[in-house]
């Protein structure tokens, strides 16, 4: 027999899991990370992370980079605007760097195309954040331009990347967890 | 503040469900955002950036109640109980209010490992390795506080 607790759980699993603190959080917590020690940008570009991203990308990376072409078609905006520096002109270890995030991002929208039981309004949450996100990189790729080399800079747009791939991940993670629910109950069931 | 903003109300959620103050629970998310932030440079692709940020709320909160109250919480087995039910005309009229404030009312162990496993979704062998007992203490955990679950809200919806 199922167990009608564990199923009004899982029909209310939103409104159980998610609460709203007090006003003035966000506040809050902006004071407490402006407050934090700086972040060094302990730069991944050390030839252990390289190798990493290397083993990770694999051939992928390698069709990448032996055919520039493929890259400026994923990277209109860097390739085209002329006062704007992407994160690749810098060096071939930043090429690389940028290739794997883009590399990551699209195996992450190859995947969430592919998943059936995304809705229509996170969807075009997803999409407004990944704008957003656009948008804020173009104009680090400007202020490179002016200051090739700010490590500040470079941070903050892999940091930007490593956010567009979260978000992805955040959706996807919640539309298998719901999906994987389902089939325990199925079995559970049966 | 975008990824905050993503995901605070989730672990708002789960911090409360821990520490039931809401002053301490907005404190110990907003301490496991900055860990993360911290630490992201660890953040690996095995787990997602959801399930490893919840992980650090989670410790965070565990510690707190850990150093507050040390003795408050026990992880003992129970012996296997009977299995309480509802009556099934009571369970169309159940309310998400009701289930809250009768979890709430849970012994500290109870109400951690039912937010665990009935909210967070972890399995027993999962919440063994975050709380330190075995699956089978977290399992006879779990019957134990759902048999008091729906005691509770028998009670409560033959009074209310």
């Amino acid at each position: 027999m199922s167990d009608k607790l564990e199923e009004f759980f899982d029909q209310h699993q939103k409104e159980f899991g998610e609460a709203t603190p007090d006003p003035g959080h966000e506040e809050r917590f902006a004071a407490k990370l402006l407050s934090q020690e700086p972040v060094t940008p302990k730069l991944l570009i050390s030839w252990k992370w390289v190798a990493s991203v290397a083993v990770l990308v694999g051939i992928g990376i390698a069709t990448w980079l032996f055919y520039p072409a493929t890259i400026s078609q994923n990277q209109p905006i860097a390739e085209s605007v002329d006062s704007t520096m992407s994160l690749g002109e810098l060096s071939p270890e930043y090429a690389d760097v940028e290739v794997y995030y883009r590399q990551q991002l699209a195996e992450r929208m190859t995947k969430v195309k592919r998943l059936d039981n995304v809705q229509e309004k996170d969807m075009s949450a997803l999409t407004k954040s990944l704008d957003e996100l656009e948008i804020y990189y173009q104009s680090l790729q400007v202020d490179l331009e002016a200051q090739p080399g700010n490590k500040l800079i470079i941070s903050s747009m892999i940091q930007n990347y490593r956010l567009r791939v979260m978000i992805l991940e955040q959706l996807i993670e919640e539309m298998e967890q719901s999906l994987h629910k389902q089939s325990n109950y199925e079995m559970l069931e049966s | 503040m975008e990824v905050y903003r993503l995901y605070h109300a989730r672990m708002f959620g789960t911090a409360l469900r821990f520490v039931n103050d809401r002053q301490r629970a907005e404190e110990l998310m907003h301490d496991g955002f900055l860990e993360a932030f911290r630490k992201l440079d660890r953040f690996r692709e095995e787990s997602t950036f959801g399930a490893w940020l919840k992980r650090i709320v989670i410790n965070k909160c565990l510690d707190d109640l850990r150093k507050n109250a040390p003795q408050s919480i026990s992880w003992e087995e129970y012996g296997v109980e009977p299995a309480a039910e509802m009556a099934p005309d009571k369970w169309p009229k159940l309310s998400r209010e009701a289930v809250s404030k009768a979890i709430e009312s849970l012994p500290k162990a109870s109400r951690i490992v039912v937010s665990l496993y009935l909210i967070e979704g972890f399995d027993h062998e999962e919440i063994g390795s975050i709380l330190g007992i075995s699956a089978s203490t977290s399992r006879s955990q779990l019957a134990r506080a759902k048999n008091k679950l729906k005691q509770t809200l028998n009670y409560q919806m033959d009074v209310g």
